[in-house]
């Protein structure tokens, strides 16, 4: 879930989505995927050499090897998810977001190249703050600190998550289908259903399901599932596009943002490595590993991440589209806060400490696993 | 799930890291075997195995090219110019002038690193700076943030949902940065 | 082995004539090595004119600088290093003229089309193998810089990691993955054409 700008520069890896959590087989299957095979669509921009042929490789050639179910992703809702990443529409809204009973609005402002910016009206302790993400840079200003946290990330980067994104439809491990229409702050949107493919799962377990709108390629609603249901919901209650916004590129700078706050630069170097000796040997640490996964995740990757003096090591876990981050590195102050294995679990953020060869080590879980097996997981580590 | 040193056979992403190394012979006996294994049962990975080594040999085959028929003509003009100012500059400033040139030629390799090395510095700086500042007494609601390590992480993950339009940052900021209050309810 | 002994022992020997104001070393060096540099700086900046103009530029600066050229070092690395400085000085100058000539390039969509792969064997697609050179070359320029400087060096100039870590002063890591960085770049665009060749 974390990551892409801890990754080095051009390396050839999968990049992530979203952030929730993902379990598996005993889901209530939200929408019955339907099969749309053989169908041929047309791609917006295509090179003239392949003018006249359709497109192939989306969803309706899963690969043979993972035979299980004969279930496809419609083409026009791949096309029409595809066109999110290239949307070059500028728009204005006021956006509602909900996690669990905790609701926040934002004001919204949207441009070309996935650039937003989200400015905080509630809850309070979000009120004044600022969101802005651009094609190299995420800015995040707090007011109450007057601080601006800035990360930047190689050009991309988008590009990247789109390839993942396709990559897992082609391969059949993700569907896409359409599963209807609705009009979201008086624009028609079409819904498109994305599910992670699992064996004995007529229609696969829902992910996210997102509004679009077809005529700009702009997410109107964005809700992310878990295997128990809805988890977050962010939707529009108004939205002006084009012209009538009167969103400018400035609206998306830092130049935009409080002069006056301090900037602080998030981690800013990472490398991937192969195996966990590198990793152990590169932090100084013995890696503790989850002898839980919950089922449906694997091992994505492992990085070191240089912060400071201290290096950490990152191990990420990802089904589909939803992603979870290992962060462990030695704890190098006698008497840090750090709590013992935990209890209880603690959504989003969790930090404990474990001994490990002598060595303290802190491990930090971010994620949006369903309680039980968060912390399962955590309590598993070895 | 993860075993040390293992793929796991599914797991193509962890093929895909390390396929450079595979095509470059620079894999251990155990990973070589391990990841021909995974190939036998994945086509898209051995196309890709495939694709690479065809990019490489494409590589090492490009046409060569030569350069024009009064290359060498044009050269000796440029280094007779050369020698011409040179000479001039002798009696008076002959090192100085040298100097320069070298300077000049050490600048180009200088110069790419110098913004890098600034930039560098500010970013040490302000991390050094923040260490201390950013344990102490954070409001309620941000209370959790153990260390400035943690809090870090946390903002790395909200700019990596922020990038993806299927993310949605505004849920994930209500997500790690829950209001205190709500947090024992939240967790029985 | 003994053939890379040779050429080192005859480039030691011209370098030490050229040293001692002997022309027809230098130009004997410059016959040795123009057409690996041109080479090299064409796939670098993509200009024929350019190109030549940058070679000489290299062989000029080589010749001023000679007496200051370490004799452990091999002078195929030498020059290239002088090139590479030279082509990253022209690509910082090129991209300060275009900031304020062109209209940003639009960085996501452009790539995201290229990026599709088609593994179909369609005739159009064998066709264009003829023209892979083509593709090849506009890959390589779609690189970043770094990224096209190794795998320039590498796969085509067949330089070694520790001559191409002594070059850019970089870790033999960071060269390593930089190969195989740029490699698996140059195989992602150059995926559909081919897919049709395997």
């Amino acid at each position: 879930m974390i990551n892409i700008y801890l990754l080095p520069k051009g390396s050839k890896i999968k990049y992530a989505l979203g952030a929730l959590a993902i379990v598996v087989c005993t889901a209530t299957s939200v929408v019955s995927a339907k099969a749309q095979l053989g169908r041929t669509f047309k791609r917006a921009h295509k090179p003239a050499a392949h003018a006249s042929r359709p497109l192939r490789g989306y969803g309706y050639r899963p690969s043979k090897s993972k035979a299980s179910q004969q279930v496809y992703s419609d083409p026009r809702a791949v096309n029409l998810l595809l066109q999110t990443f290239t949307s070059h529409a500028f728009y204005k809204g006021v956006q509602h977001t909900q996690v669990g009973s905790q609701i926040s609005v934002q004001n919204v402002m949207g441009g070309p190249q996935g650039r937003l910016r989200l400015d905080y009206i509630s809850p309070p302790r979000f009120a004044g703050d600022v969101m802005v993400t651009a094609p190299k840079t995420f800015l995040h200003y707090i007011s109450t600190k007057q601080r601006t946290y800035v990360t930047h990330w190689p050009a991309g980067k988008r590009m990247r998550i789109a390839t993942r994104l396709r990559t897992l439809i082609r391969n059949g491990k993700l569907l896409v289908t359409q599963t209807g229409w609705q009009e979201i702050a008086g624009v028609n949107c079409t819904i498109v259903r994305i599910a992670r493919n699992v064996a004995g799962v007529p229609g696969g377990v829902t992910q996210r399901q997102v509004w679009i709108d077809p005529a700009n390629g702009i997410i109107l609603r964005n809700e992310r599932w878990s295997p128990a249901g809805i988890q977050s919901v962010s939707y529009f209650t108004s939205i002006d596009m084009g012209g009538a916004s009167g969103v400018t590129m400035r609206d998306f700078t830092v130049a935009s943002l409080p002069a006056n706050s301090h900037r602080q630069r998030i981690i800013n170097q990472s490398t991937r490595v192969l195996s966990l000796e590198a990793a152990e040997q590169s932090a100084g640490i013995h890696v503790l590993l989850p002898a839980y996964i919950p089922a449906g995740y694997h091992i994505n990757g492992i990085w070191t991440v240089h912060h400071g003096k201290l290096t950490s090591v990152l191990m990420r876990y990802s089904a589909g589209v939803n992603h979870f981050s290992i962060f462990e590195h030695q704890v190098l102050r006698r008497g840090s806060s750090y709590p013992h294995p935990p209890l209880r679990p603690r959504a989003g953020v969790q930090t404990w400490r474990q001994e490990a060869d002598g060595t303290t080590i802190a491990i930090t879980y971010i994620g949006s696993l369903a309680p039980s097996d968060q912390i399962t997981m955590e309590r598993s580590f070895r | 799930m993860i075993n040390r040193k293992n793929i796991p056979n599914d797991n193509c992403d962890m093929a895909d890291a390390l396929l450079p190394q595979f095509v470059a012979g620079e894999l251990s006996a155990r990973q070589t075997w391990q990841l021909e294994k995974h190939l036998t049962s994945c086509r898209d990975c051995s196309l890709k195995v495939e694709q690479l080594r065809q990019t490489i040999g494409l590589l090492q085959n490009c046409t060569k090219l030569d350069t024009s028929d009064d290359f060498m003509a044009k050269l000796h003009a440029r280094i007779d110019a050369v020698d011409a100012s040179a000479e001039d500059f002798k009696s008076s400033e002959q090192r100085t002038s040298f100097r320069d040139i070298f300077k000049r030629i050490g600048s180009v390799r200088r110069v790419p690193g110098l913004p890098i090395g600034v930039a560098l510095g500010v970013a040490a700086v302000l991390m050094i700076s923040l260490i201390p500042g950013i344990r102490p007494s954070q409001s309620a609601a941000n209370a959790y943030q153990p260390d400035a390590h943690t809090s870090t992480v946390v903002e790395a993950q909200l700019a990596q949902t922020a990038a993806d339009p299927l993310g949605d940052a505004a849920a994930d900021q209500l997500v790690v940065h829950q209001d205190s209050s709500t947090l024992d309810n939240s967790n029985p | 082995m003994v053939a890379v002994g040779n050429i080192m022992h005859a480039d030691f020997a011209l370098v030490q004539r050229a040293k001692a104001q002997d022309r027809a070393a230098f130009n004997e060096i410059v016959l040795r090595y123009k057409s690996k540099v041109y080479n090299y700086i064409f796939r670098q900046v993509g200009s024929a004119s350019d190109a030549e103009d940058l070679t000489q530029e290299t062989f000029v600066r080589a010749y001023l600088s000679i007496n200051s050229f370490q004799s452990r070092a091999s002078l195929n690395t030498w020059l290239f290093r002088i090139a590479t400085n030279l082509c990253i000085d022209q690509g910082r100058k090129n991209q300060r003229t275009r900031s304020f000539l062109a209209p940003p390039v639009r960085e996501d969509e452009d790539s995201v089309d290229q990026d599709i792969p088609d593994s179909s064997f369609d005739p159009q697609i064998l066709a264009l193998n003829s023209e892979l050179g083509v593709k090849l070359e506009a890959a390589l320029r779609s690189l970043p810089e770094k990224l096209r400087t190794v795998i320039l060096l590498y796969d085509v100039e067949g330089l070694s990691y520790d001559e191409i870590s002594g070059i850019l002063d970089c870790p033999l890591g960071t060269i390593k993955s930089r190969i195989f960085n740029a490699r698996s770049a140059l195989r992602e665009k150059l995926a559909p054409y081919l897919q049709s060749v395997v």
